[in-house]
């Protein structure tokens, strides 16, 4: 078998047993890699009674098909479970080296079964797997379990994915964090490991991945690196990095500011990706054979928290942990929110989010200092978000309570349900549906809950047309977006399971090329443009297997009111326009939600429609 | 970001006056194509005429007190 190693490690924590299970090949040819192989697992694995924080619960991390090689930006890894917060299918997705390294360390997965009694670490080097002991890590932050790990393993190339005291705590959006501060970082994968008692896996490999044609692969990984290097998109992300987008999102009125009530507040350029370049930037860290470099390297010599050398915050954070509290932040004090939530352990997305609902449920009344234990949720009280921050990733007091999410939040104190900004039970990324009409319809039907990565929405509604795919740019307040997110969303299930990064524009031919000199396959784009909807249709289909339907493809009512001044100029989406449209061509059942057995049949999956009782 | 206002009637006026404004490497990187074709900022860059992207305008024309955002076309995080 080429392009993959034909098998998949499987730990029983409860049995205390590591056992190397032959891949399923039919699997892997259908679904590729990271999610959508993860996905095709999982729904083998779990049950609509499956409890998520029950040993029952598997957690299964993938490489992407394209890891380990010497693609350009193909390092992104994943993996799924059956989310915690949301209890239904949960994945996530992240980039650094972990992916690249496991598949390098002789496997193409990783499923975590059972629950030990006492933490524990697995350690992977090229082709064999053990189980240690952890109890000495069991506690201590994310950053020092990967330097202590690095450290005993006396090997700085070991990559570590590990969680935090969040996860220990069960904050149910806790992540998985690796290389320092990349994070599997939504839908509480993190909180599953910690269940578990898995502290960490650390992996090492130098083993070659035996592909059919190594000189054709590596022929079009050059021309595709190339392509890569010159590309606009990667110049500028290697410039600004994603928390560029921050000055565009004021602009737009995309950055949620206190609490989706307010237009995207301008003082938020003080922390963007370009303030980050003028003033603090001294250099980059790139993914796993990554040209680009978008990640940022700050030194920080102003303000309260001082840093010699850190890693700056993306996008998401800067507005998660900022604007949507309502606080006008220095650099200093957003890093130092950023590496609060990556040393503990979970997600900046949720958490910021979950603690924006906190600020507007104090505002209104609903909660007061005594069930804050004193915090003043007051907007732009860095204070007091510092201190929440804190109390989350502890999980304890007031910060208990914001460690459910959203969704809990509400439910605890009453309240209209669409006022937690969720779908699904996931929070909103900081992507603003009434900045982008498409993201409405991008949030509500994302398999897992709101995921602005599953399409490419916002890119396409904020100007960027995607020729291999025949979209091109679009009136972002216009409501004929159905067929954009349908295409857009398959694309981006393929390119998550191949391990493509969105900012490398690689041209699909290349996409192929790579592709059947490493397997041997003969594909084309259009199986592979097939192989995405496949994928995406699983997704979906897992959602309902678990519970969800077609009630619960709605947009919170909260982020659908409009707001007349800034960016978004009281636009909303028209949702009884889209999702209809949506549907049809998804070929979803009206009430139930469930993809038809006609659809399932045509792209292979015969095996689905039973259990799900698609009609 | 830095906010300016500029006496303009055209979009073209716009694009020309901020090129004035940052010296000359900026203003090759706003038009040329390099030498490899690598497409210029400008190729790469969204207006929105208070707020509406201005490829989704038939001839849009300035008036007193109009807002333009010059924002390049690229993803967030």
């Amino acid at each position: 078998m080429n392009g993959y190693w034909g098998k998949i490690l499987v730990a029983d924590l409860s049995k205390g047993t590591l056992i190397d299970e032959p891949l399923n090949e039919r699997y892997a040819r259908a679904f590729l890699g990271s999610t959508g192989l993860a996905a095709r697992y999982l729904f083998d694995m779990v049950e609509a009674k499956t409890d998520p924080l029950g040993p029952d619960n598997p957690l299964i991390l993938m490489p992407g098909l394209l890891n380990g090689t010497s693609g350009p930006s193909v390092s992104r890894w994943g993996g799924a479970t059956k989310s915690p917060l949301t209890g239904h299918y949960g994945d996530a997705n992240a980039g650094a080296w972990f992916g690249a390294e496991l598949k390098n360390a002789g496997y193409d997965g990783i499923i975590l079964k059972g629950r030990s009694a006492k933490p524990v670490c697995l350690y992977i080097k090229d082709g064999v797997a053990e189980i240690r002991d952890a109890g000495g890590l069991w506690g201590k932050d994310t950053y020092k379990t990967q330097e202590e790990i690095k450290a005993a393993c006396k090997d700085k190339r070991t990559q570590i994915a590990c969680i935090g005291p969040a996860s220990e705590n069960l904050v149910l959006y806790g992540n998985i964090m690796s290389e320092w501060g990349h994070a599997l970082g939504r839908a509480g994968l993190g909180c599953v490991m910690g269940t578990k008692k898995v502290k960490a896996i650390a992996v090492r490999g130098k083993m070659k991945l035996p592909m059919h044609d190594p000189e054709k692969f590596r022929e079009a990984a050059q021309r595709a690196m190339k392509e890569v290097k010159e590309g606009f998109l990667s110049q500028w992300m290697h410039e600004g990095g994603t928390a560029s987008w921050v000055d565009s999102a004021i602009s737009y009125g995309d950055g949620p500011t206190r609490y989706y009530t307010a237009p995207t507040m301008p003082e938020a350029t003080n922390v963007s990706g370009v303030t980050m370049a003028e003033k603090y930037e001294t250099g980059h860290t790139a993914c796993y054979g990554c040209p680009i470099r978008c990640r940022k390297v700050l030194q920080i010599k102003e303000g309260k928290y001082q840093y010699e050398s850190i890693e700056g915050p993306e996008y998401e954070t800067v507005i998660a942990l900022g604007a949507m509290m309502g606080l006008n932040l220095d650099m200093s004090t957003i890093v130092y929110l950023n590496e609060l939530c990556n040393g503990y352990g979970f997600d900046t997305i949720s958490g910021g989010a979950s603690a924006g609902y906190a600020f507007y449920l104090y505002d209104l009344g609903v909660i007061t200092d005594k069930d804050t234990g004193g915090l003043k949720l007051t907007w732009g009280n860095t204070d007091a978000a510092i201190a929440l921050v804190q109390l989350i990733g502890k999980n304890q007091g007031f910060g208990a309570v914001v460690a459910e999410g959203t969704r809990r939040m509400a439910q605890r104190y009453g309240r209209p349900i669409g006022e937690a900004v969720q779908t699904k039970g996931l929070e909103l990324p900081m992507h603003d549906p009434r900045a982008y009409h498409s993201m409405g319809l991008v949030y509500a039907t994302a398999p897992r809950g709101a995921d602005h990565n599953k399409s490419d929405g916002y890119q396409v509604d904020g100007g960027a047309g995607h020729p291999d795919l025949g979209l091109n740019a679009a009136d972002r307040w216009g409501d004929e977006k159905a067929t954009m997110v349908e295409k857009s969303q398959n694309f981006r299930a393929l390119t998550d399971s191949l391990g493509i990064c969105h900012f490398a524009i690689i041209p699909f031919t290349l996409i192929v090329d790579m592709i059947n000199a490493s397997t041997g396959w003969d594909t084309d784009m259009d199986q592979l443009l097939k192989a995405g909807e496949r994928i995406f249709q699983l997704q979906r289909a897992l959602s309902c297997k678990l519970g969800i339907t077609a009630k619960d493809d709605v947009m919170p009512e909260l982020a659908m009111r409009p707001i007349p001044e800034g960016g978004t100029e009281g636009h909303v989406p028209n949702m009884e326009k889209m999702l209809p449209e949506y549907y049809a061509l998804r070929d979803w059942d009206k009430a139930t939600g469930k993809p038809s057995k006609k659809r399932l049949n045509d792209l292979g999956m015969s095996e689905i429609a039973d259990p799900i009782n698609a009609k | 970001m830095r906010a300016v206002t500029a006496d303009v009637n055209t979009i073209d006026e716009a694009k020309a006056y901020i090129e004035t404004q940052y010296g000359p490497v900026y203003q090759e990187k706003l038009k040329s194509r390099g030498s490899k074709g690598i497409p210029s900022i400008w190729d790469n860059s969204n207006i929105l005429l208070n707020g509406r992207n201005i490829k989704q305008l038939d001839g849009p024309v300035l008036k007193d007190g109009d807002s333009l955002d010059l924002l390049l076309v690229v993803a967030g995080g």
